[in-house]
């Protein structure tokens, strides 16, 4: 069940140095969400402040709210928020074990109660990998290319059933046969999980959300319907962005 | 005329000459190793310095002629030779010592002072060999390199060389494989009608059970090394801020840098506050004698491994924080994103990443506890009365140290067997090292492969 997501004048510091500024922002659950912006403004940050993993910086602060289901995350056990919010890095991170062991890892440590071999193949499915690696299952992960390797990164998160779905741009390290598959699985969640996709490719968030917001220096520019702010965006930030004058 | 990397006709000459001075400067490197090891040899030394000196200075005339460059350096190196050369003959052969009754025979000086001119010469030869090109400066800069790397592993060679000749026609399965026992009682006699008490005694020699006491020590050492050292390290590498990991790390590297004889010394301290208590039959041990009479021991296993396991700790808890630490960040992320406990993490892909390290520092901690006799020199004897962890402790290098530090009728029963002991005791640390080797490469295969 995908989950909404209220981001309510979040505002994060690393130490003296504020990265996001009050940046405020709601997404609909089940909605696929691109955020977009220049390097260095604020879009990790962002997203890793929604699974907690920003916190774990040290000297990192934060102060505001965000509400996933209308709960506030902070009050949560972190531990148990990220069973709910997975999170694919920009650069694929496999265990140095077997792929199934890799799919089956978020599962084995929640001690969740699923069959083992029907989630990993639907993991596998879902992440488009499953005919590329059914026979060689036990094999290590580590002999995966690297669009692979990041397709059972997909995998593992979305074998945990999560609600959330966050992406620090997934495609970033991947050849262009390797991103369309992804981005191919991106859309194939769209309704089922809740998707926040961080990407510096325009062309990447038209093809994969539906909304799309514009971050630059920490603060919210611009947030609305993808093709409406590719096309006609409100802006003049938004607009120099989108036709490449900076960043 | 010449410019870097380019040589011209007259060159030819320059290499004959500078052959022949890396070939006399090499001749000199052995003979100052030969004088190291006979006073007498020292002429060769004396000789070879001038006969350098003269090459080297020819060999800079031909250099200057062809026009390159290090010029400067071969005359340095002539002339110290030269220098050096006539000093060394002009000394007197033995040098007193101001005000200490101290004798330096002259060719400790020779063979030190010659080793290293020796060595300037051989690296000024190649570079003049190699044409004095940028290059061949970092060609010249090998015999600094290599000739203490190979007089360091021929003094090793030597060693073991010298422990495998006296030791291995002593060797056999037999004496391995037969415990050490000796009885002695005495029996009554009569002689001219009279009682009186004679003494007799057997004595068989063999090191049966100082193979297994060595196993058992490091099998005893491992066990109890092993928990606490994953634990400190684990606590150095992962939970690193904070006074408390500061106090262990501090407190971990002093253990190190103990003296283990200080471990020897309390061992014995150990072993005679024990005895008496009810703590006697762990740590002091206990033995039957062949009549069935129980008897308190000199100091158990377990004594000696909880002693051996304070050095073996610090080296455990090293390798385990570095193989923390060196766990590639994603990794730790990607665990944690997945909504992983800390705990999980640790034991499924902290500790799996260090496992290599784990394993090398267990089985380099055994070779040490195989090795070390200081530990348990004071408390061990000859462990007639059998192996096992509350019995005396005794090992193979208890064994070496019997044959000269025991009582005379061991010493006299027991030395010719003390280099095969070594050998035995070389070839175990070596199988070791090798098991360790393989057993990581294992595990980095299994657990690492990136």
């Amino acid at each position: 069940m995908p989950s909404r997501i209220d981001i309510e004048n979040l505002r994060v510091a690393y130490g003296s140095n504020e990265v996001v500024k009050g940046v405020s922002l709601h997404v609909a659950a089940g909605q696929p969400t691109a955020l977009i912006g220049p390097s260095g403004c604020g879009k990790t940050t962002l997203i890793r402040t929604l699974n907690r993993l920003a916190e774990l910086t040290p000297g990192c602060t934060t102060s505001g709210r965000i509400l996933i289901d209308n709960e506030d995350i902070m009050g949560v056990d972190p531990v148990a928020l990220r069973r709910r919010v997975g999170m694919v890095f920009q650069r694929p991170n496999p265990f140095p074990k077997s792929i199934r062991e890799n799919v089956l890892y978020g599962i084995r440590a929640s001690k969740m109660k699923v069959d083992h071999d029907e989630v990993v193949e639907t993991s596998l499915k879902h992440a488009a990998l499953w005919d590329e690696v059914k026979d060689r299952l036990k094999s290590s992960a580590m002999e995966l290319s690297l669009g692979q390797q990041q397709r059972l990164c997909m995998a593992r998160t979305i074998a945990m059933n999560p609600q959330v779905i966050l992406m620090d741009e997934p495609a970033a390290s991947l050849d262009p046969l390797s991103t369309s598959k992804l981005e191919e699985s991106i859309a194939r969640m769209k309704g089922e999980y809740t998707v926040v996709v961080v990407t510096h490719n325009m062309q990447q968030a038209l093809r994969v959300s539906d909304y799309t917001a514009f971050i630059y220096l920490g603060e919210l520019v611009e947030y609305g319907d993808t093709k409406q702010m590719f096309e006609r965006p409100e802006k003049e930030e938004t607009a120099n962005y989108i036709a490449g004058k900076f960043g | 005329m010449t410019g870097p990397g380019r040589t011209n006709v007259g060159s030819a000459g320059v290499q004959d000459v500078a052959a022949l001075a890396f070939v006399l400067s090499s001749a000199g490197i052995g003979a100052c190793v030969l004088t190291l090891l006979f006073n007498q040899a020292e002429f060769l030394a004396l000789g070879t310095l001038p006969l350098l000196a003269g090459v080297l200075a020819a060999l800079a005339w031909r250099a200057h002629i062809a026009g390159r460059s290090g010029i400067g350096s071969l005359l340095v190196v002539a002339i110290a030779c030269g220098v050096a050369g006539v000093a060394l003959r002009a000394a007197p052969e033995a040098i007193w010592g101001l005000h200490l009754d101290m004798i330096m025979h002259r060719s400790l000086a020779t063979s030190m002072v010659g080793m290293a001119l020796c060595v300037g010469a051989a690296c000024v030869s190649i570079y003049q060999y190699m044409g004095a090109t940028p290059s061949a400066l970092d060609y010249s800069r090998y015999p600094i390199l290599l000739v203490p790397a190979i007089l360091t592993l021929g003094v090793y060679a030597g060693l073991i060389g010298y422990l495998l000749v006296k030791g291995l026609p002593n060797l056999s399965w037999e004496i391995i494989t037969t415990p050490y026992q000796f009885l002695q009682w005495d029996e009554m006699v009569y002689e001219k009608g009279w009682p009186v008490w004679e003494s007799h005694s057997i004595r068989q020699v063999g090191m049966w059970h100082q193979v297994q006491g060595t196993l058992l020590l490091m099998g005893l050492t491992s066990l109890f090394a092993l928990p606490a050292g994953i634990g400190v390290g684990v606590l150095l590498g992962e939970y690193s801020d904070g006074w408390f990991a500061t106090v262990v790390r501090y407190s971990v590297n002093i253990l190190r840098a103990m003296s283990v004889f200080i471990l020897g010394v309390t061992a014995v301290s150990i072993v005679s506050f024990a005895a008496g208590t009810p703590l006697s039959d762990l740590l002091c041990g206990f033995y039957y004698d062949p009549l069935g009479g129980r008897h308190v021991g000199h100091g158990s296993y377990v004594t000696a491994a909880l002693l051996l396991a304070l050095l073996v700790i610090p080296v455990v808890a090293r390798s385990t924080e570095e193989g923390c630490r060196s766990l590639p960040h994603d990794l730790r992320e990607g665990s944690l994103a997945l909504g992983a406990t800390e705990g999980h993490t640790l034991t499924r892909i902290i500790l799996p990443w260090s496992a290599p390290n784990i394993v090398t520092a267990v089985l380099l901690g055994c070779a040490e506890a195989a090795g070390s006799v200081a530990v348990i020199v004071f408390i061990a004897r000859m462990g007639q009365y059998g192996v096992n962890p509350l019995n005396e402790v005794t090992s193979l290098s208890q064994f070496i140290f019997e044959a000269r530090w025991g009582t005379h009728a061991i010493e006299d029963a027991i030395r010719p067997y003390q280099f095969s002991a070594g050998v035995l005791l070389l070839g175990l640390t070596m199988g070791l090292s090798a098991a360790a080797l393989a057993l990581r490469h294992h595990f980095a295969y299994r657990y690492r492969s990136r």
